[in-house]
Formats: C-alpha cells, structure tokens, sequence
C-alpha cells in the first residue's frame, strides 16, 4: 500500500516537474478559478454586511406627550422589552433629543433662534425600540396601535423606516439573486476552462496511457498519478490564490473601511483565514480532481 | 495445450472482411512469424491477443481463457502476462529508460531493490546499461526499439508479441533485434513477429504463417516469406 502510494506520488510529481510549462499553466487556470471562487465568497459577505449595517440602523420611536411622566414611559419600555419580537427598547428623554436635533441642526441658525425664543424644550420624549427580524416590525406596530399606552402618543416614526426596510430587503434579494446567478455563470466558466486545461494535458499523455493499458496496468494505477496530479494543481491555486486575496485584503481593506464604516471585511477575512484556505483547498482539489477524473474516461478504454 | 488459439476469427471494417476463418494456435516457447502483405491483417491478429482490439466473429482463448469474455482486472491480469513491442515503441515520453522498462514491474508491485536488479539486468542483455537515464527522446531508433524488447521482456511473460519491430531499423539495427528476440525465445518466451523483411524470415528458420486475402495460406514449420 505504502510502496504504491509512494510510486502514485512520484510518478505524478514526476510528470509535473517533467512538463513544467503545462503544470503551470494548468496551476494558473485552477488559480482563476479558486480566486473567482473566493471573490464571490467575499463579495457576497460584503453585500450582506452593508445591508445589515443599514438595516441596523432601522427602528420604531414612539414619541410621547410632554405630560407623560418619566416613570410611565419606563414602564412602557418594560412592556415592549417584554414583546417576544423587541431586540431592545432605549429611552430617549427631551434633553437628549434636543442635543440630537441641536447637533443635527449645527449649521442651521434660524432653528437654534426659534428654540431660543420659544424658551423651553419643545420636543418630546421617545422611546426606540429594534426588532429582532424585520418582518418583526409590523407586528410591534399592530401591539402598539392596540395597546393601552397609544392615547399617551404623539406619533409613532415608522413609515419612513418601513420604507427603508422594504428597499432594503428588496435589494438585498435582488443582490443575492444577481451574486448567486453570477457566482453559478462565473464558477461554471471557470471549471469548464480548468476542465479543458486539464482535459489538454491528459490529450498530451493519451498514447502513454493506452500504452500503460495494454502493457497491463490497471485503471486505478494509470489513473492514480494523474489524480495525484490534479490534487497537486489544486492545492497549489489555493496557496496562490491564498497568498494573492491576503495582499489584496491588506492593500484594500482599509481603504474600504474608509468608505464604508463597520464593513469589517479584513477583520472577517482574517479571522476566517482558516476556513476560506480549508474551502479554497476543497474548492481546488475538487476540481482538479474531478476534471482529471471525467477526462481520462475515454482514453481508458482499451 | 496451445498457449494462444485463434478460433474461426474473422475481422471486418465497414462490412470490409479483412480477416476470414482464420485458425492456428501458438505453443508456449514457440517463434511464429507472420507475413504477408500490408493490410493483410498481421497487425490486427496481434491486436486480438492484448484484447486492443475484438474479432468480429470467432473467439481468441489464451491459456484456455476466451479473450474476449474479460473484462477490466481480468484483462490486466492476462495483459501482465504478454510482453508486447509496439512498431511505434510506445514509449513513455516523460520518464528515463530506467523508469519504462520499470513499468511492468511497478504494476506487480515489485519492491525497489529487485527491479533495480532486475532492470538493470535486462538493461545489460539488450545493450541500453549506459543510457538507463536517458529520455526517449534522447535515443536513436534502434536504442527505443531495444528499450520497448527491454520493457516488453522485464516481467517474464509467457509471450512477446513484436508487431514489425525491425520496421524504421537500419539492417545493422534490424539484425541486432532479430538476435535479441532468438535469444529471449531460447530463454523460453515465445515470440510472435509481424514482419515484412523477408530476408529475416529466411534467416530465421522457424515457424511462418503466411497470410494473403484475410486467410492462412501457409503455416510451415521451418518456413520461409513466400508470398
């Protein structure tokens, strides 16, 4: 077993180093095809985690008649901290949702002298609570608009909000629909490329392995350097294409933190190394071996 | 019991009949030559024996096993036990004469001191000891033709079937490998030739099956190429 496998690995390395030039071609095919693999993986991370970040930022504030004691509201945050549906419930008083507006307002002096002369805080009290799920959202509206408290409300925010919700989610949909069709069409082309590389070099070798063949090698035996051959290209794209996304990742990352605040994507691809390794490994050697496998089919006939 | 049987074969391509009742057995230590024009279906006789190729009727038993019911391992198995030498020589491209004449022994699984002894053995009895490290590309037509017996000879088969051997060899080279296939036949391995050479044939001195029109026209004992 051990004398085979030994011969499987240095017949298959021989080949390699012996056509060099088609081993690197065909490594730099596999190398395309694993980074188009891995730039789906990240793209589709991203476009998740932006619209998350947005979606974080969608809630209900309920604002409540000046009248209404502190005390009552706080218990109607408990209320709603009770909801099933609440991922969290803040109390906003008057003096915070003034500094809110103040700061919004910073570069509007007409709304700082209205303020002024009316003398005293003309905004209310709220409360902003984040759904769990946004389809959670609606039925938090339907407790509200039943409950016992609606009477001691001046509005409840959401439209807008729901608005940006329904957006959202239409194009995060949209998105992952366009990516997952794209990754099918990009992927697909990909292997057919690595398949037809490979396919190539097992052309160039046909008459050797009918020769093995009729001198009496079995199937596995001819089959198993090339198989070989196919893990080796694979795991080789995969370092590659390690080593290239890494520098990339580096290079880019800030770059794009920059632009886009909490998108985390160095901080997600470095904590995940491992895993995208272990899945560009897999990723590689599937298809090497596979295109290998499907390719020597017909030259192992005779 | 005869080692190799064709029984009542007959081969046609596109309803071509190239080979028709053929019959004739080959026993075990023997040197048959075939001869006969080109096309005439020597070629395709050898085939029928490593089962490269099927008769369109008729059977082929080796060892009293029908070639043409095996199927996979089976095959392989019998294949383990035919040495064949390709006009083209087949040789493996990427690897050292070392290496290809290995081969065979590679797929008995051998342990790596005997097929370095043995390998260098064979290497030494058809004269290829100095170029053990050379690609093929790197040999004459002769040193490939020496290196393919080489391979074909290495595990011991029952049979050597030569398909036109001597066919791009020079007389000089042609001569050394007729020598060579004698010796190995008196070692006790058949051998099965396909040739066009008559003076070889002559020379020779054993068995000729003549073929003309896809049918046997002579089968002599110590024949000569009379076609």
């Amino acid at each position: 077993m051990f004398l085979s496998f030994k011969r499987l690995f240095k017949a298959s390395w021989q080949g390699i180093v012996r056509n060099w030039w088609l081993s690197l071609a065909t490594i730099l095919v596999v190398f395309l095809s694993v980074l188009t693999f891995t730039g789906i993986r990240l793209f589709g991370y991203s476009v998740n985690r932006t619209v998350a970040m947005l979606q974080e930022r969608v809630d209900i504030s309920i604002y409540f008649n000046k009248d209404v004691p502190e005390s009552e509201i706080f218990q109607v945050q408990t209320e709603l901290e009770g909801l099933p549906q609440a991922e969290s419930v803040k109390y906003v008083s008057q003096d915070e949702t003034l500094k809110f507006f103040q700061a919004k307002q910073k570069y509007n002096p007409a709304i700082f002298k209205a303020i002024e002369v009316l003398g005293t805080n003309p905004l209310s009290p709220s409360l902003s609570i984040k759904a769990k799920n946004n389809q959670d959202y609606q039925s938090i509206l339907d407790y509200i608009s039943k409950s016992g408290f609606k009477d001691r409300l001046i509005t409840v925010n959401y439209e807008e909000n729901q608005r940006v919700v329904q957006k959202l989610d239409i194009v995060k949909k949209t998105i992952n629909t366009a990516a997952i069709s794209f990754s099918v069409l990009l992927v697909g082309i990909a292997v057919l490329i690595n398949f037809n590389t490979i396919r190539l070099a097992i052309y160039t070798a046909r008459e050797e392995i009918r020769a093995m063949k009729l001198v009496g090698a079995p199937n596995w035996f001819v089959r198993g350097p090339f198989l070989f051959e196919g893990t080796i290209y694979g795991i080789a794209a995969s370092v590659l294409t390690l080593l290239v996304t890494s520098v990339l990742v580096f290079a880019v990352s800030p770059k794009l933190e920059a632009a886009l605040p909490g998108l985390g994507i160095g901080g997600y691809y470095w904590t995940h190394l491992g895993w995208i390794f272990l899945a560009q490994i897999l990723f590689g050697i599937a298809i090497g071996l596979v295109s290998s496998f499907v390719a020597m089919n017909k030259y192992l006939e005779a | 019991m005869a080692l190799i049987y064709f029984k009542d074969i007959s081969k046609a391509y596109n309803n071509n009949l190239v080979l028709d009742d053929i019959n004739f057995s080959v026993e075990a230590g023997e040197f048959v030559s075939l001869v006969g024009k080109s096309g005439v279906g020597k070629t395709t006789l050898l085939k029928f024996i490593i089962a490269e190729e099927q008769p369109s009727s008729g059977h082929v038993i080796f060892d009293d096993q029908d070639l043409g019911k095996l199927k996979g391992s089976q095959l392989s198995l019998v294949r383990r036990r035919i040495g064949t030498v390709f006009q083209d020589f087949k040789l493996f491209a990427d690897r050292t004469v070392f290496e290809n004449v290995a081969f065979p022994l590679e797929v008995l699984n051998q342990p790596d001191d005997i097929i370095k002894d043995h390998v260098g053995e064979v290497l030494k009895l058809v004269g290829l000891d100095s170029q053990k490290n050379q690609l093929p590309v790197c040999l004459s037509a002769g040193e490939k033709q020496r290196a393919a017996i080489a391979r074909a000879l290495i595990h011991g088969p029952d049979v050597i079937i030569a398909d036109e051997p001597t066919g791009n060899l020079d007389p000089i080279n042609t001569w050394d490998i007729i020598k060579l296939l004698l010796r190995i036949n008196e070692l006790g391995t058949a051998i099965i030739l396909t040739t066009h050479n008559k003076d070889v044939v002559n020379k020779i001195g054993k068995r000729v099956i003549s073929l003309e029109n896809g049918k046997v026209i002579r089968d002599e004992l110590n024949g000569q190429y009379i076609i």
